[in-house]
């Protein structure tokens, strides 16, 4: 009721006096501020901790290093796992783009990219395309046919005012979303190259996105440097809501596999859940002693493991109901740069700054 | 129109689509996840472990004699 009224004062000052009208915005602004404040305080009910202290503990969680792929000359920033569970593709630093056959280590592609920073790289549904792009402010398609170069074919489709920090297929390999350094992500026809849709409203760097599993979401979540994950709707190009906590830049996002909650790596050194219908942050997952930032998270199949590559050199591994540390991996000699779990979930691959990409199981 | 009354209004309109929005307990929230993870915990291998017969990645052992 407050809302309304002040909403119509407002409108009423507009030709009056812009300092009033800025007043009045700014009266009306945080009056919602709080009211949603009070509203998600009073559904915050209980801690999650609290909430799951009857399921017992994961016991004898072990995880062995499998397979090393070795290949890269520079530091890997980005890997994608194909949807057949066996290939990889993966981009560094010094400009290379390289798929792999994971079961064997074999290197089936290699593209030289013509510029450095690889920063993101994405398989397309179908395993026939990837994608990727980085410095070159470009999202590059590289169709992938054991008879021809992949260079002979490559298309660039998306163009950014900055660099691009990550892409992902829809759900076919006729659509490409990609988030970039200029602050936003689009949507693009892979086909023509033309823009389908883009997405304002980051206040700073967009490092990841991700989209949300469920059939009929249509949903993606985004995170940067302003310290804010947006969840989009990628029809309307709205953004449908905003879910603040972090301390510093948020590096990483993934979706739970319902969809119902997203989670987050920062530069804080916290990662952290996120419900959609709760609308607010529902468990941080950190230690004293962690005290890296974390560059990228993903889930295990049922949701249970969170895993979270730092620039410790380690992977994390956090029970996401119960919050605490199930396990750590020393993983790398240097930061753990990205890491994504197997479409079927028997299997995790980080990649580092050491120039390496490990399997573990 | 100034680009501040320009950004408020933008605020403002974020604003009043997130009031709209409509939320549940956080206890709820939590139910729901547990009974998600309670349903695919079987079919987890990175929580139950990976069967070491079945798991490509293993190393493959090499014949001893050859």
């Amino acid at each position: 009721m407050f809302g309304k009224t002040t909403k119509m004062a407002c409108e009423g000052n507009l030709r009056v006096d812009n300092q009033e009208t800025i007043e009045c915005l700014q009266r009306e602004a945080e009056s919602l501020k709080k009211k949603l404040e009070d509203e998600k305080a009073k559904l915050s009910d209980v801690l999650m901790g609290a909430a799951t202290d009857k399921i017992p503990k994961i016991d004898n969680f072990t995880m062995k290093m499998r397979k090393m792929l070795k290949g890269h000359h520079g530091k890997v920033l980005c890997m994608d796992w194909s949807r057949d569970k066996r290939h990889i593709v993966s981009s560094s630093q010094d400009g290379k783009m390289l798929v792999w056959d994971a079961f064997t280590t074999n290197k089936e592609h290699a593209v030289t990219m013509p510029t450095t920073w690889v920063m993101a790289c994405s398989y397309g549904p179908t395993g026939e395309v990837v994608a990727c792009g980085g410095l070159d402010n470009k999202c590059t398609i590289y169709p992938l046919s054991m008879d021809e170069d992949p260079l002979t074919k490559k298309r660039a489709v998306a163009t950014h005012t900055s660099y691009l920090s990550c892409c992902t297929f829809t759900s076919s390999d006729k659509q490409i979303l990609t988030g970039s350094g200029d602050s936003t992500c689009a949507l693009w026809d892979v086909e023509s190259g033309q823009l389908i849709q883009s997405f304002h409203g980051h206040a700073g760097d967009v490092m990841s996105i991700d989209l949300s599993p469920s059939e009929t979401g249509n949903l993606f979540v985004s995170g940067g440097c302003d310290k804010v994950a947006m969840v989009w709707d990628m029809r309307t190009g709205d953004c449908v809501q905003v879910f603040e906590g972090h301390q510093s830049d948020i590096n990483s996002v993934r979706f739970y596999p319902s969809g119902d909650a997203f989670a987050t790596g920062s530069d804080d050194s916290t990662c952290r859940l996120f419900d959609l219908r709760a609308d607010r942050e529902v468990n941080c997952y950190q230690k004293e002693s962690l005290i890296f930032g974390c560059n990228s998270v993903d889930f295990s199949v049922s949701g249970r493991l969170l895993f979270g590559g730092y620039n410790d050199y380690t992977v994390n591994i956090w029970d996401v109901l119960k919050g605490n540390r199930v396990s750590i991996l020393y993983a790398h000699e240097n930061r753990v740069s990205c890491l994504g779990v197997s479409p079927d979930g028997t299997a995790l691959c980080t990649g580092s700054w050491d120039y390496t990409l490990k399997i573990w199981a | 129109m100034s680009s501040a009354v320009q950004r408020l209004q933008k605020q403002l309109t974020q604003l009043r689509e997130e009031a709209k929005v409509e939320r549940i307990p956080v206890s709820q929230a939590i139910e729901v996840m547990k009974s998600y993870i309670t349903e695919h915990s079987q079919g987890d291998a990175l929580v139950i472990g990976v069967n070491q017969s079945d798991n490509p990645f293993r190393d493959q052992k090499s014949c001893a004699i050859l």
